[in-house]
């Protein structure tokens, strides 16, 4: 079963961060802490003071910097080369999903998400 | 990219047949609860402004691509508490009182965000369902509509649901951008 010391929620909505930590929970993945942010530019400044987080799961439509260029500067910067990203959003299908997946994104779940749908995009995990 | 072609409008009466099947869905997902299409329309006027029934909450997000339309949704206030209720737990969703406490801000709070990011889920899965897999999707935040002036736009498509005894009704609109 997956493992992570630290998971960093990136949604502008508690609701859609307290329902992904819901299903990780029910998947029996062990996470040691979740960290949260509202928008990717806040994330941008977590992922840089928590060097622990090693596990980034963003949605898109978010505030002030969405997910496409959250994960744009994210997976594109070698100090993150490693840290696994995944994204979780309601409009996350098709050339999304492939655009997602170019830009670095490891797996994209499409809301509403579920323990088996986190389940499954962690288990691609290399 | 291997970007599909679209109509410029949207059917009516497809549209109203996806919101049927698409909301029910969505409502299952995410909330656990049975919502029962009772009645949809399309292509006619409406016959009441859905603000004077039960509808005491009504937020809507607007989709920019691949066509511009808003997708309004409208219910009463104990079905938002109920949803809160079965998303944040019971202890945590009291309605809202004049001269709140922090719990009972906090409860608002969790109701008016989880009601928003339901209609931001329901939207991504009508988009899905209506273009299908492959096409581009934008869509705005979801956001509270107060006021009967925010409704003038035509509609397109009109779906009233059963929710475990309590009404919700989701319009389709399109919409005319004031500049």
């Amino acid at each position: 079963m997956a493992e992570f010391k630290s998971v960093l929620l990136v949604d502008d909505s508690a609701t859609s961060r307290m329902i992904i930590q819901r299903c990780f929970e029910m998947a029996g993945i062990q996470v040691g802490g979740f960290i949260c942010a509202e928008n990717g530019l806040d994330a941008l400044a977590l992922l840089k003071c928590n060097s622990g987080i090693d596990l980034v799961v963003t949605d898109i439509n978010m505030p002030k910097m969405d997910g496409r260029m959250f994960t744009r500067i994210v997976k594109g910067d070698p100090l993150y080369a490693k840290l696994a990203l995944i994204v979780v959003s309601s409009i996350a299908d098709g050339d999304a999903e492939a655009e997602l997946r170019s830009l670095g994104a490891a797996a994209v779940v499409k809301k509403p998400v579920s323990p088996a749908k986190i389940s499954e995009a962690l288990g691609g995990l290399s | 990219m291997n970007e599909k072609k679209h109509s410029t409008v949207l059917d009516p009466e497809k549209a109203s047949l996806i919101l049927t099947e698409t909301i029910p869905a969505v409502f299952a997902e995410m909330t656990f609860m049975d919502a029962m299409p009772v009645a949809s329309s399309w292509g006619v006027a409406e016959s009441e402004d859905p603000a004077d029934t039960a509808a005491a909450v009504r937020m809507a997000i607007d989709m920019l691509m691949p066509l511009s339309c808003r997708l309004e949704l409208s219910m009463s206030s104990e079905l938002a508490d109920n949803i809160a209720d079965i998303l944040y737990g019971g202890a945590e969703a009291e309605s809202f009182t004049v001269g709140a406490t922090p719990a009972t801000i906090a409860a608002d709070q969790n109701r008016a965000d989880s009601t928003l990011e339901l209609l931001n889920v329901l939207a991504g899965s009508f988009l899905s369902a209506y273009f299908g897999a492959g096409t581009p999707f934008k869509l705005e935040l979801p956001f509270f509509l107060f006021g009967a002036s925010e409704v003038s736009d035509p509609s397109i498509a009109r779906v009233e649901f059963n929710v475990e005894g309590l009404p919700a009704i989701v319009t389709l609109r399109s919409i005319r951008y004031r500049y």
